[in-house]
């Protein structure tokens, strides 16, 4: 038996529901947005919100918050695999408690763990990368990342950018998080075209690829850092430069390191 | 005009090598841009490799120092220009709004005396934390020289700030920078430092409800940096300089910084010397030994052995020195000797410990932790069992520094 639901945090506490009642593992949870198997038995789990708070509620006796915090970051980082993994792993802490937390070379932790530092480790590198450009008044940034990290992003720059209105869409997953100076929501979001920047932003940006080409060293010329630190696939939404140097000879060590 | 500026200023500050916006907790005012996020955040990174974090510029380089080593002696033929304070805090804001940079790095050449460049460096500072409740990071140099009374109050403003301490002997800095003395960048240092101390236990005697609360002073504390390569410092005497400056000044970090040679100088390599990367990458893996690994510098290095191994990191290195601190057994050592092998770094022993708390650790076990074994088995077993293939120690030392890695370099040594 294969579970389908719809990888949201509601959708995975009514699959815990189910589990529990039956006192049985499917064979695998799937998400309704990836191709779902043809000749295997499955069975959609609906969203219901009642079920789903009552299994929260019951969960929060024996599970401690911060891995609970763990799931839903496991639950955002997209990873093929992740849901089957969350749920075993969720009933070994549920019967082991701190110490099934700590069995890190438990498989299923390791993959929920994974996950985690995928979600992690993106969410992070979007707090340095997200760009903004000024659209008249209201500061517009397109990102595409590979785990959903929006509601991760809004609270970071709404604590941050808190005197000016923005907007980060999500291009991949059409939906934006939206922040009006006061309060932020995630919402759906598809734009015929990119917004245009105010001619200001544009010599703003500018100043910035200068500043961005001014602080290389020549001398010191490492790509393969460079793409290790920001790999090609962020550098369609920066606004910057980052130069391709077919002919360096790659230098294997890194420049001093900042934490 | 603006653009010109920037691009002199921002290419004459690149030298500097630290990045870091780490360590501060500054949280944004009501009214006001910006907070400081405590891990730090790296915005980009340079074809070189570097991160960016911070607006790295200099306030101004029409320098009246005429240092040997330094691009912007006063002697140098080139473009000169200087900000003004509004300039500095407006280009700060515009490209923090625009999620560009973390905040700013500001440091400056020597504007007529060290005292008037502070004080360009604090108006243009306060602008941003006063006119514009600017709550990003700010590093700020503290130039040599400067007096008391000036870096009291920039203390007071920026989140981290740092004298360069330039090269490692008091010789090596009266022949190549003679307008600056041991004594014009050790008593800021001290000053900040002790101003920091002084600060932690007013904070201590607040939480006890002894004293009103007390502003701020660089809450994430002061760094230097030295350059390598310029003079014959060895690794040992480089090493030695900055555990004591760890011990003595509380220093968040010491960058070291590969001499790249700018100017043709009798006393310095010739300009075509490519800058010693591999010996700075090595000098910061010393470092890290020395801050989160428990290592001192007379264990890594001594006088008899004054520079560190070429072929090996310096804990590997380490490791085939004192073979007798081997095997260490993943279940039952403490966290101190499993950082000790080398492969293990920080995140890896601390898992390790973690994990063993829910089952008998064996060598697949670590794999999936994320230990990398290639070193690492050598060194360790896993209650009493041993993997790592049983070689001679100078067969082992060939195996280790056998890395295909070292053969692409372009660097002048002989790769062993």
């Amino acid at each position: 038996m294969i579970y389908i639901y719809d990888g949201s945090w509601d959708g995975l506490m009514c699959v815990v529901s189910r589990v529990a009642n039956d006192r049985k593992f499917p064979d695998d949870v799937m998400r309704i947005a990836k191709d779902a198997p043809i000749l295997l038995e499955c069975e959609r789990i609906e969203n219901d919100s009642a079920i789903a708070s009552a299994a929260e509620k019951t969960l929060r006796r024996r599970v401690p918050s911060d891995f609970l915090y763990d799931v839903w970051l496991a639950l955002l980082s997209d990873a093929s695999g992740v849901d089957g993994a969350i749920l075993r792993a969720l009933s070994m802490v549920w019967k082991k408690g701190k110490h099934g937390m700590a069995d890190l070379a438990n498989p299923y932790m390791k993959l929920l763990q994974n996950a985690v530092r995928r979600t992690g480790a993106e969410h992070n590198k979007f707090l340095g990368v997200t760009r903004f450009c000024d659209v008249g008044g209201i500061f517009y940034a397109p990102i595409e990342p590979d785990c959903d990290i929006l509601p991760l992003l809004a609270g970071h720059f709404a604590a941050r950018l808190s005197d000016q209105g923005w907007v980060i869409h999500d291009l991949r997953r059409k939906k934006a998080a939206v922040f009006d100076t006061k309060s932020w929501i995630v919402t759906d979001m598809n734009l015929p075209a990119p917004p245009l920047s105010t001619e200001e932003d544009e010599d703003i940006q500018a100043l910035w690829r200068e500043f961005y080409k001014s602080t290389t060293t020549r001398e010191r010329l490492n790509p393969k850092v460079q793409r290790g630190n920001m790999p090609k696939k962020y550098w369609k939404h920066i606004t910057e430069n980052p130069q391709d140097f077919p002919n360096v000879t790659v230098l294997s060590y890194p420049s001093g390191k900042n934490e | 005009m603006l653009m010109q500026k920037l691009a002199i200023l921002a290419d004459a500050a690149k030298y500097d090598v630290s990045c870091s916006s780490s360590g501060s907790e500054r949280k944004n005012q009501p009214g006001g841009v910006g907070n400081a996020y405590t891990a730090g955040i790296c915005h980009t990174w340079t074809d070189d490799g570097r991160c960016v974090s911070l607006l790295k510029t200099l306030f101004s380089n029409e320098c009246v120092y005429d240092c040997a080593y330094c691009v912007n002696r006063r002697s140098n033929d080139r473009p000169r220009a200087t900000f003004t304070p509004q300039e500095l805090a407006d280009l700060t804001i515009h490209f923090y709004r625009r999620n560009y940079i973390e905040g700013l790095f500001l440091s400056s050449c020597v504007l007529k005396t060290p005292d008037d460049t502070m004080t360009e460096l604090i108006r243009a500072v306060t602008i941003l934390r006063k006119d514009y409740r600017f709550g990003g990071y700010i590093h700020a140099k503290a130039i040599p020289g400067a007096s008391r009374e000036l870096i009291e109050p920039l203390g007071r403003l920026v989140d981290r700030m740092s004298v360069n301490i330039e090269l490692p002997t008091e010789e090596s800095l009266s022949m190549l920078a003679p307008q600056k003395t041991k004594k014009s960048i050790l008593a800021p240092m001290s000053f900040i430092s002790g101003r920091i101390e002084e600060r932690a236990s007013e904070k201590r005697a607040q939480e006890k409800r002894l004293a009103v609360a007390a502003p701020a002073f660089v809450p994430a504390g002061q760094t230097t940096q030295m350059i390598i390569g310029a003079t014959p410092e060895t690794d040992f005497n480089i090493l030695r300089l900055s555990e004591a400056l760890y011990g003595r000044f509380s220093l968040k970090r010491v960058y070291y910084s590969a001499y790249l040679p700018v100017n043709e100088e009798r006393n310095l390599p010739a300009i075509v010397t490519p800058p010693p990367l591999l010996r700075e990458h090595r000098l910061y893996q010393a470092d890290w030994l020395l801050r989160y690994y428990g290592f001192t510098s007379g264990e890594i290095l001594d006088e008899s052995l004054p520079s560190l191994d070429d072929a090996l990191d310096p804990k590997t290195a380490w490791a085939l020195r004192n073979m007798q601190f081997f095997p260490v057994d993943v279940n039952s050592a403490p966290y101190e000797r499993i950082l000790r092998v080398p492969g293990i770094g920080v995140r890896s022993a601390k898992r390790i410990v973690t994990a063993r708390r829910a089952r008998r650790l064996r060598h697949e076990d670590l794999k999936s932790l994320g230990v990398v074994m290639k070193r690492a088995t050598h060194f360790l077993t896993c209650d009493g069992r041993a993997e790592g293939m049983l070689f001679s120690l100078e067969k082992l030392r060939r195996f280790l520094s056998g890395r295909p890695s070292v053969q692409q370099l372009t660097l002048p040594f002989d790769p062993v």
